[in-house]
């Protein structure tokens, strides 16, 4: 089935979107960039350019240079090109051809439909021009739709029940504020305002004029007369607004801007969040207006409105999102990039309209990661949370102590680094494991979560394929507020739980060295001198019954086990070298301690 | 007695339940095969992204030090000849290490050929008319850079158009 594409047709930039996997993403164009400006240019010898570098050219060609177009359609307006006439929907026409064969090359297939978005106050004569263009650029246009509609689509808004939502957007060159009532899947548009000039460029050109004057002031130079420097100047102040959104102040740096007979002239100007606040304050005002002329064409009170949606590029300004709190009292939703929204939303539209969204497998996540319980009390996690269902993961364990002839499997739930921190969902035994020394069987536990959250854990010993298995019936079946509170605990106790696993494992290092000595000592028996192997098995001794309190004296007690072992296997080689012996390497056993590729499971002693 | 009991079994089932069986697994085998072509070509065209992706990085990167660059050579050339002309060595050695580190990532200057404006490359800020000129020029005002192909920046061009005497 061919793809749908979801078109946001704006004044200034235009975005295109498709669903994949049930998700909407933006497409980017030809020059790699998600935004399209909406500019078409018809050059001397012919050509035509749309997008970026129809605007690269725009001065040497103004007055075949066509920009905003989007303000004409429906209209009677004509663009005329070399004694040819063209109508706004054919210039809009092409600006849709070149985000179609973009998105084409994008996608590797032909894209033969689209939906696409128009202001929610386009008269039917304006829609109809849009539907016009989109069938001259080759399109099927399975349906207009309104850009709040779009955002609310975006926001997921449509399956939240009966609401009243107001959308904001302020974009690069228009503003526009609609308030929408959603139920049963339908979209009403109650009301819509705004100001058709205003928008981020006003915002950098309030910063450019600041820069400007603050130079005159200084230096006594106007750098308005000089276009290189205004390009440079364009370019600062774009950069400064952006980063005024994160940082309080932000500094302006252009050396040799311009220069005189006395030499080179810099400008170095700090502007503050406060101070780009004050001097855009009208334009964040101007907004307000329409605001409230929207909500008494709607006959509401702010109050009433469930929503505020934040939409357009400009809305990441703290100003802007400071004005819409103070006049609704809550908290603007604005976690969708807002350049992207209407795209997305519309692309969403399209994947509904041509069944795809129906058809999509509704994947399921695990909320929380599932793990076992290892030597020490740790909590080793097998499948991480936020993990697509139905998975399946194995991992090979083996024995903490020598002729262990069981394992128990200890099932958990949860993120915290200590198992007695997390969710027991039960606890299973595999036994008839024949004896052997620590470290050498081969447990393979394996985790499954099937597409119902059903998860059935199973312990194999390779050895004998013996085999037992657990079922967790609603495992996962906690409630949100119990997943969300266990992973704030994981993140509350993050610093606490880490260094209770480190000394944990560093307990088990110790416990694997006392291990690996206790068996040296046997092994270098006749080997090495006797006083070597009587200090060791006093240092043995003297570690077990001394004070493993903390994770320094656990340290402590490791390395001075290590001196030990180290003086008697550097004997015992030494010695092997000159008789070639191949009398047990005790640095052999330490390849099976925990640090390795193998974990101990945690065991009980039958 | 067993293949009595299941051709029985198979008889009892009706035909309209065999036939909405059907339909079900027609439309479970072609959501299946769509989700599998789906996630073939999502893959296909991640490969391709993460290619491409490691240029948009460094492109990013390089667009963030190119000012830099500009503001080291204008300095240079800001400094007259002749005087202090240690200081004006050094600052255009610093200025050769960056143009030669650029070099090595592969990137490139954009070339001004046969004076013509090219938009793929190039950025008209100001157009100048003149008398004494033979033919159109294209003046470069800001370098512009390239990486494999892909646009780093395009260059800033001023274009001086020739108008012909009493225009």
């Amino acid at each position: 089935m061919p793809k749908v594409i979801g078109i946001d047709l704006g004044t200034t930039n235009s975005v295109v979107a498709f669903v994949e996997g049930g998700k909407p993403t933006v497409i980017p164009n030809a020059e790699g960039s998600r935004l399209t400006p909406s500019a078409v240019a018809f050059t001397q010898d012919g050509q035509i350019l749309v997008g970026q570098l129809a605007k690269r050219q725009a001065i040497l060609n103004p007055d075949r240079t066509i920009l905003s177009i989007k303000r004409h359609m429906g209209t009677n307006y004509k663009v005329r090109i070399d004694n040819k006439e063209y109508t706004p929907q054919e210039i809009s026409a092409m600006i849709l051809r070149k985000l179609k064969e973009d998105a084409e090359a994008y996608l590797g297939e032909k894209i033969e439909k689209a939906v696409i978005t128009v202001p929610a106050y386009f008269n039917d004569a304006q829609r109809q021009a849009t539907k016009e263009a989109g069938i001259i650029a080759g399109l099927d246009v399975i349906r207009i739709i309104n850009e709040p509609t779009a955002s609310a689509l975006a926001y997921g808004l449509d399956k939240e029940g009966s609401q009243t939502i107001l959308v904001y957007d302020l974009g690069g060159g228009t503003f526009d504020v609609s308030i929408l009532e959603i139920g049963e899947g339908v979209f009403e548009v109650k009301a819509t305002s705004g100001d058709t000039h205003l928008g981020g460029d006003d915002y950098d050109q309030r910063i450019m004029d600041y820069l400007i004057e603050e130079f005159k002031k200084r230096e006594g130079i106007d750098l308005s007369q000089d276009r290189m420097a205004l390009q440079r100047l364009k370019e600062a102040a774009e950069k400064a607004k952006i980063e005024l959104s994160t940082l309080m102040s932000t500094e302006i740096n252009l050396p040799f801007i311009t220069a005189t007979q006395h030499g080179p002239k810099h400008l170095s100007v700090t502007l503050t969040r406060a101070q780009f606040e004050a001097m855009t304050r009208d334009l964040t005002e101007r907004t307000r207006e329409p605001i409230y002329r929207a909500l008494s064409d709607a006959k509401l009170d702010p109050s009433k409105i469930d929503k505020i949606l934040l939409v357009g590029g400009s809305t990441r300004m703290p100003a802007v999102q400071r004005l819409v709190k103070e006049i609704f009292g809550k908290e603007p939703r604005k976690d969708i990039n807002p350049d992207e929204c209407v795209a997305l939303g519309a692309a969403i539209q399209a994947a509904v309209l041509a069944g795809e969204i129906r058809d999509i497998v509704l994947l399921d996540v695990t909320p929380l990661s599932l793990g076992i319980e290892t030597l020490g009390g740790i909590f080793t996690k097998i499948i991480e949370r936020n993990t697509t269902i139905p998975v399946s993961k194995s991992e090979i364990f083996t024995t903490a102590v020598d002729n262990q002839t069981s394992v128990e499997i200890h099932v958990l739930q949860g993120e915290r680094p200590m198992a007695a921190d997390n969710l027991s969902l039960g606890r299973f035994i595999l036994d008839g494991i024949p004896p052997a020394p620590r470290g050498v069987p081969k447990i393979q536990v394996t985790f499954d979560i099937d597409a119902n959250g059903i998860v059935h854990v199973s312990a194999k010993d390779l050895a004998t394929n013996r085999e037992q298995r657990i079922t967790v019936k609603g495992g996962t079946g906690l409630s949100k507020e119990e997943i969300e509170r266990m992973i704030r605990e994981a993140q509350a106790h993050a610093e606490e739980d880490k260094r209770r696993k480190e000394e944990a494992e560093a307990r088990n290092q110790l416990d694997g060295l006392i291990y690996t000595a206790e068996k040296l000592t046997k092994d270098a028996t006749g080997k090495v001198s006797q006083d070597l192997i009587d200090n060791l098995s006093r240092t043995i001794e003297e570690i077990k019954s001394a004070d493993k309190s903390s994770i320094d004296k656990i340290k402590e007690l490791t390395n001075k086990l290590n001196d030990a072992i180290y003086k008697v296997s550097t004997e015992l080689y030494a010695k092997a070298g000159t008789q070639q012996s191949s009398a047990s390497n005790p640095s052999g056993d330490q390849k099976q301690n925990p640090e390795g590729g193998t974990i101990d499971t945690d065991y009980k002693v039958q | 007695m067993e293949e009595e009991l299941l051709s029985e079994e198979r008889e009892s089932l009706p035909v309209e339940d065999i036939e909405s069986i059907k339909q079900q697994y027609k439309e479970l085998e072609d959501k299946f095969l769509r989700l599998a072509a789906d996630f073939d070509n999502y893959r296909k065209r991640m490969v391709r992204e993460i290619e491409e992706l490691k240029d948009v990085i460094r492109v990013e990167l390089i667009k963030g030090l190119l000012p830099i660059l500009d503001d080291i050579e204008r300095a240079f050339f800001s400094i007259p000849e002749g005087s202090d002309s240690n200081v004006k060595e050094g600052l255009g050695m610093v200025m050769k290490n960056f143009q030669s580190w650029l070099f090595n990532q592969g990137v490139r200057t954009i070339e001004i050929v046969d004076n013509l404006f090219d938009p793929r490359y190039h950025e008209a800020i100001i157009v100048e008319e003149s008398k004494d000129i033979e033919e159109d020029r294209v003046e470069e005002l800001r370098k512009g850079y390239l990486l494999n192909d892909r646009i780093i920046r395009p260059a800033m061009v001023k274009i001086i158009k020739k108008v012909k005497e009493g225009e």
